[in-house]
């Protein structure tokens, strides 16, 4: 039997076969470029003061960084993670598979468990808007399963009061198109129904895992599992780091190029002004930590920051409860308050801004505002000064001090002579000195 | 017995004691009335001069300008230099008269090599106090004229100081004993320097230098390198050293500064024992 009549005979199993091998090459590409595992990874919501990161530890990541100061969690997950080259990293597909691991963590510190930690619920409710107002609040236990059902609660609430409002809508319009066909006067029609504000909670719904906020120290944290076995991979060290200062940074707004802000973080920094112009400050608590462990808090995968010792400021919440005071020798100059600004750009071809203080009364002159912040004028007669804040309680804010100068002399050649003045010392000394031993020669051979 | 046995222990104590003080006294006046150090100074100030400057010019181009660490950079830079004097004239001190063949007329009288060793570190350090004191004043000129910014624990913060050049003072002392001329001696220090030197700027350098991308960096292996390398040159190079002491004294930051105060004692005491050792094998001839 000659091979073609083999293939007419078996047309059907042979036409499958070449589609097999035509279909193989994509096949085998997509298990390249996607190779997924099943494996145990922590999901991370990291506190930190004014928000909550949302990251995960695959078992590449042997180090967790925690803060001190603010409650994290960390779930023990199955889940599927694959390698994605083009941002070097491990991603998980939460979508395939979130299979929660049952166990509690247990935290050593040296060769001793300090702590052991049961799974519990959790919910974090997020806020739109910036601001102290809007920090993400994290409920544990009892409370997140109360604070869910009470979102819940809320959502149905605007569920139900968009279909009313959708409903009155659609009633409204009807009532004035049969209004409209009869002629009446739009003035007399009746108000429209108002529609319901959009909700401004968001919410990860309820979840399991450890509750986390220790001292600052190094740890070791592990899973074990229900029948008492250590959960394999589960084993990890955990940074928990603290800021260094904490302080208040400003940003600091040159009247001439408002659009790029400078900041000064440093509680011994200083601003350097030109005389007769101004700067506007925008005030934010500011927090030093480490710089390696807050961006691997960020990102745990992160390998690129190899600044071991190095610290980072960190712009933290806005300030806008207090007053701007002038210092100088301990006397308080004035006082300058918080208050809105409109930038206009200089028209025409000449360049530059021109900053208003924004008046509510002038829309053609002020439409808008465009900023909020200290106005610190810098003066001839007054090139020596610091800024403080002083909260609406009288409370002075500790960090919040900067020194202020206007720049003074920067010719050339006073600053070469002032340079010379240790040669000079140095010409006298040694006059001095020749003038010694002549004296002393001549008196010797006199004698 | 054993009261008497103190006593001569005591005045033996005494003697080399004062035997250090009369070689320091007398070494310190050559140093004071040499130009040396005059120049030296006047450099120190000249590019701390050059610093300031710039950042007070950097305002008339720019309407401002915030510093973080207003004057850390021409302190230091003025510090460094009255280090590298006073280790260079270390350097010199046992290696140029071992050389001329003075050294050996030196060990006829009551001297070891405890004594002059430490009547040298002494020299060192009374030097580095001169050097301070020529230059401070001529700072703070600098800054009045400029309406520049001092921040007053940076005053404070020179007085730690001595502790990093006690340690340039002591490896300076054990490269002059260990040297066979005062040429090889400078020679083997101006090295020394230039590697110490070259690591702390290639790692500063590469804190400038952005990642190649967010995700990926191609200098990653380097910056890993040099900042493991970083550890190890807080316990080395007292360049290093000083500017840890200046910046955690800048920050408040006390524990740094204790530990690196600390890390400088025994580095100063291993140099120092080295340099003794290395001494009474070297002997005293060229």
């Amino acid at each position: 039997m000659s091979l073609r009549t083999l293939f007419k005979q078996r047309s059907k199993w042979s036409l499958t076969i070449i589609l097999f091998i035509l279909a193989m090459p994509p096949l085998v590409f997509a298990q390249e470029a996607i190779d997924r595992q099943r494996s145990f990874v922590y999901g991370i919501n990291a506190g930190i003061p004014d928000a909550v990161i949302g990251t995960f530890a695959p078992p590449t990541v042997d180090t967790i960084y925690l803060m001190s100061t603010e409650t994290s969690i960390v779930s023990p997950r199955i889940t599927s993670i694959y390698y994605w080259p083009i941002t070097n990293d491990y991603r998980a597909s939460w979508g395939i598979l979130n299979e929660v691991v049952e166990g509690e963590l247990e935290i050593i510190s040296g060769l001793q468990t300090v702590e052991t930690i049961e799974q519990v619920t959790y919910t974090i409710h997020f806020f739109q808007g910036r601001g102290s107002s809007s920090k993400p609040t994290l409920f544990i236990g009892e409370e997140a399963e109360v604070a869910n059902a009470q979102f819940e609660a809320d959502q149905i609430a605007y569920r139900d009061a968009v279909w009313a409002y959708e409903d009155a809508r659609q009633a409204w319009l009807d009532a004035a198109r049969e209004a409209q066909k009869k002629g009446v006067d739009p003035n007399l029609f009746p108000e429209g129904p108002i529609e319901p504000p959009a909700p401004t909670t968001f919410s990860t719904g309820l979840n399991s895992g450890f509750p986390i906020k220790l001292d600052p120290g190094n740890y070791r944290i592990r899973t074990r599992a229900a029948d008492g076995s250590i959960v394999p991979k589960s084993e990890r060290d955990l940074v928990v780091f603290s800021p260094r200062r904490t302080a208040v940074g400003y940003e600091v707004i040159p009247e001439q190029r408002w659009t790029f802000p400078e900041q000064s973080n440093d509680l011994e920094g200083a601003i350097l002004g030109r005389e007769n112009s101004s700067v506007y400050l925008k005030p934010f608590v500011s927090r030093e930590y480490p710089a390696v462990s807050y961006a691997r808090l960020q990102d745990p995968q992160d390998v690129s920051t190899g600044q071991v010792g190095e610290w980072t400021w960190v712009a933290g919440e806005p300030i806008d409860n207090a007053v701007l005071e002038q210092v100088n020798n301990g006397q308080v100059l004035g006082q300058i308050p918080l208050q809105p600004y409109t930038v206009k750009q200089s028209p025409g071809g000449r360049l530059g801004y021109e900053i208003l203080e924004y008046n509510s009364n002038t829309p053609f002159e002020t439409p808008r505002v465009d900023f909020v912040a200290y106005r610190l004028p810098l003066e001839s007669n007054n090139r020596n000064f610091s800024v403080q804040l002083r909260t609406d309680d009288e409370t002075l804010l500790l960090g919040s001090n900067r020194a202020v100068r206007v720049a003074g002399n920067n010719s050339p050649f006073i600053l070469a002579l002032i340079s010379l003045l240790p040669l000079l010392a140095g010409g006298c000394i040694l006059w001095w000195r020749q003038q010694q031993t002549y004296r002393l020669k001549s008196s010797a051979d006199s004698v | 017995m054993s009261a008497d046995l103190t006593k001569t222990h005591n005045r033996a104590g005494f003697l080399r004691w004062h035997t250090i003080r009369r070689i320091a006294t007398q070494q310190s006046r050559d140093s004071l009335f040499g130009w040396g150090i005059y120049i030296a100074a006047t450099v120190s100030v000249g590019i701390a001069a050059l610093l300031i400057f710039n950042s007070v010019r950097f305002v008339g181009e720019s309407d401002l300008n915030v510093i973080s660490q207003p004057f850390l950079f021409p302190l230091q830079f003025a510090l460094t230099l009255a280090m590298l004097f006073v280790a260079v004239e270390a350097t010199l001190s046992i290696a140029r008269p071992r050389e001329q063949g003075s050294l050996q007329v030196l060990f006829f009288a009551p001297i070891d090599e405890p004594i002059l060793i430490g009547g040298n570190f002494i020299t060192g350090l009374l030097v580095y106090v001169f050097f301070v004191v020529l230059t401070l004043p001529v700072l703070l000129l600098l800054v009045w004229a400029t309406n520049f910014v001092l921040p007053t624990v940076l005053l404070w913060a020179v007085i730690p100081t001595i502790f990093a050049v006690a340690v340039a003072l002591a490896f300076g002392l054990f490269v002059s004993a260990a040297a066979p001329s005062a040429r090889a001696a400078v020679l083997i220090l101006v090295a020394g320097i230039l590697i110490l030197l070259g690591l702390q700027s290639a790692y500063t350098a590469l804190l400038n230098i952005p990642p190649t991308s967010r995700f990926f960096d191609a200098l990653l292996f380097i910056r890993s390198i040099l900042a493991s390398l970083q550890s190890i040159l807080s316990w080395l190079s007292p360049i290093r050293m000083l500017d840890i002491i200046l910046t955690s004294s800048l920050n408040n930051d006390w524990a740094q500064l204790l530990k690196q105060i600390g890390i400088s004692l025994v580095a100063t005491a291993v140099w120092l024992f080295a340099a003794v050792r290395m001494l009474h094998r070297k002997g005293v001839l060229p």
